[in-house]
């Protein structure tokens, strides 16, 4: 599919964005809290598909783990914008219930939602400490130290827990890795 | 909370640290060509990727994928850059009639024969001349489409070899490619299966000190694969091999390895003999050598 949109034919990214836009949309929401700024930030992310698809290396990572790091990392880069240009409003806006939505069940796969399922269970098995560092660098995009200066935490105390949590996550979801791969 | 070093750590510090820099995939932690390293680097990243599958899935607003199409700067479902030809209305095949026919002329009056009866004689010819007219025009036209299709036929033609030709050798090339997939996937199940036994081979007696190596063997025991960088070429007349050092009984030669400077080898294998106690490659003086006779460079050890 991204060899097609790196042949710039426009019907390929309307197929990758049916495809990954709504887990992706959730993705930017949990990150921004907003669905205004979630559906800019969605739509950047595929932008940049459009424009680099290129650049994409089958070897380093999944087509959809290539696009949920994209789409991270632009709603990490607005949290971050807002927080400095609005520093006054930001517990309000964290506090803002996100927005109903409907969930696209119709068009969801069982593969999809066996797939939630599964992560969702494994997060859960975590322990609360290991589940918080990786959420904390994953959702809020903090560095170990930053995470270790907010949590009142040695810095080694958080890059261990880190390293137990992303272990237990990549023994755990074996499966759902190789189908990746 | 005290754990003991991995030497996973690192690859998955650099895939937390990658979230702190951008969006690109890591790189691995190990030199570039490490499998291992890449292997792991990988998994780390596809484990980084799953996270927000927990999340359910939100709809995007209708039109979403309209304004993304529309951004591109290009119309939906039109390939940007496509120069196809736009359909050129075709003349209609019959010509347009050039002016209404004239209403009858009123018959002559009988007793006033003048310039009526010439009137009446010019309008059939200048009906004819139009006539003909349009039909030696239609005539050029469907000439002109009659060639063009030709053309258009001709060309086909050979597109049409063309891309036989080029299925053809696609056919061929995936047949490669499928086969070679089958193996590299067979070894990357095997590098990474969690109960894989992994033997890293030193440098023995200081002849090839950049020498490294990593051997994985399969819970069989039966299936192996052996990866092995920065081997200098062995000089003339000598030659690398791999030998199976065995509790009991003499050592087993497990094939010869061709060094090139640069290049990464790998072997492997589904036959493996039992009892392994160590994995040696020398240098030997002859490749038919029945037993190691010259000196260690690469050692797993126990």
């Amino acid at each position: 599919m991204l060899r097609l949109v790196a042949e710039r034919r426009p019907e390929a990214l309307g197929a990758l964005h049916d495809r990954h836009a709504p887990q992706l949309l959730a993705l930017a929401r949990r990150i921004l809290s907003g669905a205004g700024e979630a559906e800019d930030t969605v739509q950047d992310a595929f932008l940049h598909v459009w424009n680099h698809a290129a650049r994409y290396d089958p070897s380093r990572s999944s087509v959809s783990t290539w696009l949920v790091l994209l789409t991270r990392s632009r709603a990490i880069d607005r949290l971050r914008h807002r927080q400095v240009v609005d520093r006054v409003h930001e517990s309000a806006r964290r506090d803002m219930p996100a927005e109903a939505h409907a969930s696209p069940e119709g068009t969801e796969s069982v593969f999809i939602r066996e797939r939630r399922e599964r992560v969702r269970r494994e997060l859960d098995n975590l322990p609360p400490e290991q589940r918080q560092v990786l959420e904390m660098a994953f959702y809020q995009g903090l560095t170990q130290s930053e995470i270790a200066a907010r949590a009142d935490l040695p810095l080694g105390t958080v890059k261990t827990r880190t390293l137990l949590a992303m272990k237990k996550l990549r023994s755990a979801l074996r499966t759902e890795i190789r189908q990746l791969l | 909370m005290s754990q003991e070093p991995n030497p996973e750590d690192p690859t998955i510090l650099a895939a937390i640290a990658s979230l702190e820099q951008g969006a690109d995939p890591i790189a691995p932690s190990g030199p570039r060509g490490d499998e291992t390293a890449e292997t792991l680097a990988r998994l780390y990243t596809e484990v980084l990727g799953l996270i927000p599958s927990e999340l359910e899935p939100v709809a995007p607003s209708p039109g979403a994928r309209e304004r993304l199409l529309a951004a591109l700067g290009t119309a939906p479902g039109v390939r940007a850059g496509d120069s196809r030809p736009v359909p050129v209305a075709s003349p209609s095949p019959v010509p347009a009639p050039i002016a209404s026919a004239p209403e009858p002329a009123p018959p002559a009056p009988r007793l006033a024969p003048g310039p009526l009866p010439r009137r009446r004689s010019r309008w059939p010819l200048a009906l004819a001349a139009a006539l003909a007219l349009a039909f030696a025009g239609t005539s050029a036209w469907l000439w002109q489409i009659r060639q063009q299709q030709s053309a258009e036929i001709a060309a086909l033609r050979q597109e049409l070899a063309a891309q036989r030709q080029i299925a053809t050798k696609a056919g061929l090339d995936g047949q490669q490619a499928r086969t070679e997939m089958e193996r590299m996937r067979s070894q990357f199940a095997l590098v990474t299966s969690p109960a894989v036994e992994v033997r890293p081979l030193r440098p023995a007696g200081g002849l090839q000190p950049n020498a490294r190596g990593m051997l994985f063997v399969a819970p069989d025991h039966q299936h192996w694969y052996l990866s092995l960088e920065g081997l200098q070429p062995a000089p003339e007349g000598e030659i690398y091999k791999l030998w199976w050092v065995l509790e009991q009984g003499a050592p087993i030669d497990a094939g010869s390895l061709v060094a090139q400077n640069g290049v990464k080898i790998q072997m492997a294998s589904d036959q493996m003999p039992a009892g392994i106690a160590d994995v040696v490659v020398t240098l030997e003086p002859t490749p038919s050598s029945p037993t190691p006779l010259g000196p260690a460079v690469l050692k797993a050890g126990p």
